[in-house]
């Protein structure tokens, strides 16, 4: 990093971004911040949706490259001191190998979201509103990536929640506002933990700086409950099972590109919050047993979701139910991170990303047969195939990756979670992502099944195509999907730059159990 | 449990609800076993906020947390409110709304017309003792949303949302808090306040942050009197009443 | 008897507790969003309740983050009654 010579007064320099990345980290946060504020102030469409393309584009070329420094340099880690006080006096934002990959992926949905909303909106008046919300929701999630104070997470997830709800609530349907309240009801009660959590943490031990935090932790009755009670704010709002009865009717009866950003996005956000807190902040609260029951909740949901996904007659309900299911993987990995941490890290890295593209576009191309349909019904759905190949293609090749097929990013992400879960010789996990592989091909087929053959007793409805632009979103999705399916390693590079952070620190914990032999793992390495 | 249900809903079954009250007896219980005996932290962060209050440019140790030394999240926290205000503002653009006064002895119009001016220098001085004494942008940014709500309850008046200066109001705390941050780099940092102009920075971004504060209150609360109004209800108010009245009849 | 802190300590989790319950247990939304308002409200007791712990000066980080919880938690309960309002309002609309 080259030095910098502070200045006296003010420096119009450094506004434009500088060489120096860590001066530039805010920009991620501060870019969709003013494309929010431009798109609230110009009521007009068209301007909307001109700034909004202009700003994801720059969006995306910012996180590319702040990605693209982290890869380089391995040892590095962005560190920007905002206002130039350095923690605990003030917040600091800090940029690693995982964040840096979440912040891309952030970006180039975001950006693939943009291109299908600007065919999709028929009523302005929604559009209106939908584009300074959607900005706001990128605010929070990019600053979600890169803080490192747990009250600044606070104020993020919020925003988060409130901003997705009211994307939610821009229909004025009656199930649409249910579903809204709702969320929002949950949301505001997991917030509401979370800061439990982080005044217990405050109390005990008076940092609120991750770096600090992390190193003054010790595994104590509060922090096990501050650990405790943010996991289940989170889980609320991550919605694992049992905590998920919000998400299906949310995600189904939300417009077609705020379900790509909330499937997509929304759940990554608060779920990469649980996922540093318990391998990097709480470490030594967090406990080889607890770990284990999320993953048998992770395995329940996968079941669940996948049973209900199969017997919905709804489209966007089945993606939505999808969601459910997929995000029980995830939790599936908590226990394999304490018996292999770099593998099931970079498991838990990938199956986001590839996740959250597949899902985004799976929602995109749903709603886009919505439209042109007038209905959700899949039973009334037989032979649309051949009316509209573009979308069954999306929706296919996105299956393809939730299903785990190669050579879609999804069949890394699985390959990544078999081999940690063989390696740390937990083999029961391998019979529940295998099972959970299956499922997910049952209810998708049931899907491609019906669209692909025409039934000769149901008369085929007329059907309105959308504009084909809007298509392009997904597409460029289903596209990195399988670009991600072949260069995995270049991902894994990325991940490894600066992942070292999330090492688990031997505690009493975590050895006391080792050295009982109570933990069946292969010999873990310490850190990467 | 989160089901948001209407007024005629059932009530749950009394053996459910005294086992809900229960486990949130032994949960509560548990959290004070846990909780109260924890030693509370030393005191080091406070220690250094004292060290570096000369260079925050105000007396007040909160306000130089809130605007200063933490400033991303105040920041953030008047994100939170344009959020709402604009999921809160009507979808329809052009309906005018005419609201009737709620309040019609003449007597406490007049309380009225004494009051707003009064209040509206209380939010000044708040505004201004922020730097010294407990106070600051958003306490009196509540209080000139008070006097925009003594307005709206004693007077009939109009009030459009989609209007190019209601939408300036809104973003405008925002905006000059955004674009101080990025003016004010000095080595690279964002929102480094140069050390003899941080009084001065402060003062003004919190006048800004007024306005929007104040503005996105009246936004949520006319959007709320809004939706009352096509109830068929004389005021905006009883609507809200009424829900509460039917329960207890039951 | 107990310190101050350890007072306000109790007082938090116990409102605390009525919140989650009250959230839990209530049927009509208005009840609901009051029982957050009191989560909240414990919450901010418990972070409140440090700061005065040492002598010398007080903490003003915890005063900061209650003014920053105050005024979400306003903006949430704004969001949720404007939200059940037009819902109460398309209901009865429809009931017409």
């Amino acid at each position: 990093m080259t030095e910098v010579l502070p200045v006296e007064g003010f420096n119009f320099g450094p506004i434009l971004i500088a060489q120096q990345p860590f001066s530039a980290l805010p920009w991620v946060v501060m870019l969709p911040l003013i494309a929010a504020l431009l798109c609230f102030t110009l009521y007009n469409i068209k301007a909307q949706r001109v700034i909004s393309l202009l700003l994801g584009i720059g969006q995306m070329l910012l996180t590319v490259w702040l990605a693209s420094i982290i890869a380089e340099d391995a040892a590095s880690s962005v560190v920007h001191q905002l206002g130039g006080w350095p923690a605990p006096l003030g917040i600091v934002l800090t940029l690693n190998g995982f964040s840096a990959l979440l912040l891309v992926m952030a970006a180039v949905i975001g950006f693939a979201i943009t291109v299908y909303s600007c065919r999709y909106f028929t009523s302005s008046e929604q559009e209106r509103k939908f584009w300074p919300l959607f900005w706001l929701l990128l605010v929070a999630l990019n600053g979600i990536f890169i803080s490192s104070d747990i009250f600044n997470l606070y104020v993020m997830l919020e925003i988060l929640g409130l901003s997705a709800v009211s994307l939610v609530a821009i229909q004025a349907q009656r199930g649409a506002l249910q579903a809204a309240l709702q969320y929002l009801l949950v949301g505001l009660c997991g917030s509401l933990l979370y800061l439990f959590g982080v005044a217990l943490l405050y109390r005990t031990y008076g940092v609120l700086d991750i770096n600090l935090l992390s190193k003054v932790v010790i595994a104590e009755p509060v922090s096990q409950l501050a650990l405790t009670v943010i996991t289940l704010g989170l889980l609320l709002k991550t919605a694992l099972f049992p905590l998920h009865f919000w998400l299906p009717s949310a995600h189904s009866n939300a417009p077609a590109p705020v379900s790509a950003a909330l499937s997509g996005l929304v759940i990554k956000g608060s779920f990469y919050l649980l996922f540093v807190f318990w391998f990097k902040i709480l470490s030594p609260a967090a406990t080889f047993a607890g770990a284990t029951f999320l993953g048998v909740l992770g395995a329940i949901a996968i079941v669940w979701g996948s049973v209900k996904a199969f017997n919905t007659p709804r489209l966007k309900l089945v993606v939505a139910y999808s969601t459910v299911a997929q995000l029980g993987y995830l939790f599936v990995l908590f226990p394999l991170f304490f018996g292999r941490p770099d593998l099931a890290m970079g498991a838990v890295a990938y199956f986001i990303v590839a996740h959250a593209c597949a899902k985004a576009a799976m929602f995109m191309a749903a709603g886009s047969i919505q439209k042109a349909a007038g209905h959700d019904d899949i039973a009334r759905m037989s032979g649309i195939a051949s009316k509209m190949p573009l979308s069954i293609f999306i929706f296919a090749i996105a299956g393809a990756s939730l299903i785990g097929l190669p050579p879609t990013g999804g069949f890394i992400a699985k390959w990544l979670m078999l081999t940690s879960a063989i390696e740390s010789q937990q083999w029961w996990w391998v019979l529940v992502m295998l099972a959970g592989g299956l499922l997910a091909a049952a209810y998708l087929f049931r899907i491609l099944n019906l669209a692909f053959t025409s039934g000769q007793d149901v008369p085929s409805e007329p059907l309105k195509n959308g504009p084909r632009e809007r298509l392009w979103g997904p597409l460029i999705l289903v596209t990195i999907t399988i670009f991600i399916g072949f260069n995995a390693m270049w991902v894994l590079e990325l991940l490894n730059a600066g992942t070292g952070v999330f090492a688990l620190q031997p505690t009493d914990g975590l050895m006391t159990e080792l050295a009982n032999g109570s933990v069946n793992t292969a010999p873990s390495k310490e850190g990467l | 449990m989160f089901k948001t249900d209407d007024v005629s809903a059932k009530p749950a079954h009394v053996f459910y609800k005294a086992l809900i009250m229960v486990s949130m007896l032994a949960v509560t219980l548990s959290l004070l076993w846990v909780v109260l005996p924890a030693e509370v932290h030393s005191n080091a962060v406070a220690q250094k906020i004292t060290q570096n209050m000369a260079q925050s440019g105000v007396l007040n140790p909160v306000t130089a947390v809130l605007l200063n030394f933490r400033s991303y999240d105040t920041l953030l926290e008047i994100v939170v409110l344009l959020v709402v205000a604009i999921a809160c503002m009507p979808m329809h653009r052009g309906t005018v709304h005419t609201h009737e006064p709620v309040i019609t002895s003449s007597s406490v119009h007049s309380l009225v017309a004494l009051l707003v001016p009064l209040i509206t220098l209380v939010a000044g001085y708040m505004l201004w003792v922020g730097a010294f004494a407990p106070g600051g942008a958003f306490q009196a940014g509540a209080l000139l949303a008070s006097c925009g709500l003594l307005i709206i309850l004693s007077r009939k008046f109009t009030f459009e949302f989609h209007t190019l200066t209601a939408r300036i109001c809104l973003v405008m705390g925002l905006t000059i808090f955004v674009g101080v941050g990025i003016m004010s780099q000095q080595s690279g940092l964002f929102l480094q306040y140069p050390v003899e102009s941080a009084a001065g920075l402060i003062l003004f971004i919190e006048s800004a942050a007024t306005l929007s504060i104040a503005a996105t209150l009246l936004v949520c609360y006319l959007a709320l009197a809004q939706a009352n109004v096509r109830s068929n209800a004389p005021s905006a108010i009883q609507p809200m009443m009424q829900p509460a009245k039917v329960e207890q009849e039951k | 008897m107990m310190s101050q802190v350890e007072l306000y300590t109790f007082c938090a989790v116990i409102l605390l507790g009525m919140g989650m319950t009250g959230l839990i247990l209530n049927q009509h939304i208005i009840r609901k969003i009051i029982a957050l308002n009191i989560m909240g409200i414990g919450i901010f007791m418990l972070l409140i309740s440090t700061a005065g712990v040492h002598s010398g000066a007080i903490d003003p980080v915890p005063h900061a983050m209650v003014l920053t919880g105050i005024v979400v938690a306003v903006a949430g309960s704004a969001l949720a009654l404007n939200l059940a309002a037009r819902l109460k309002d398309m209901t009865e609309q429809a009931d017409d």
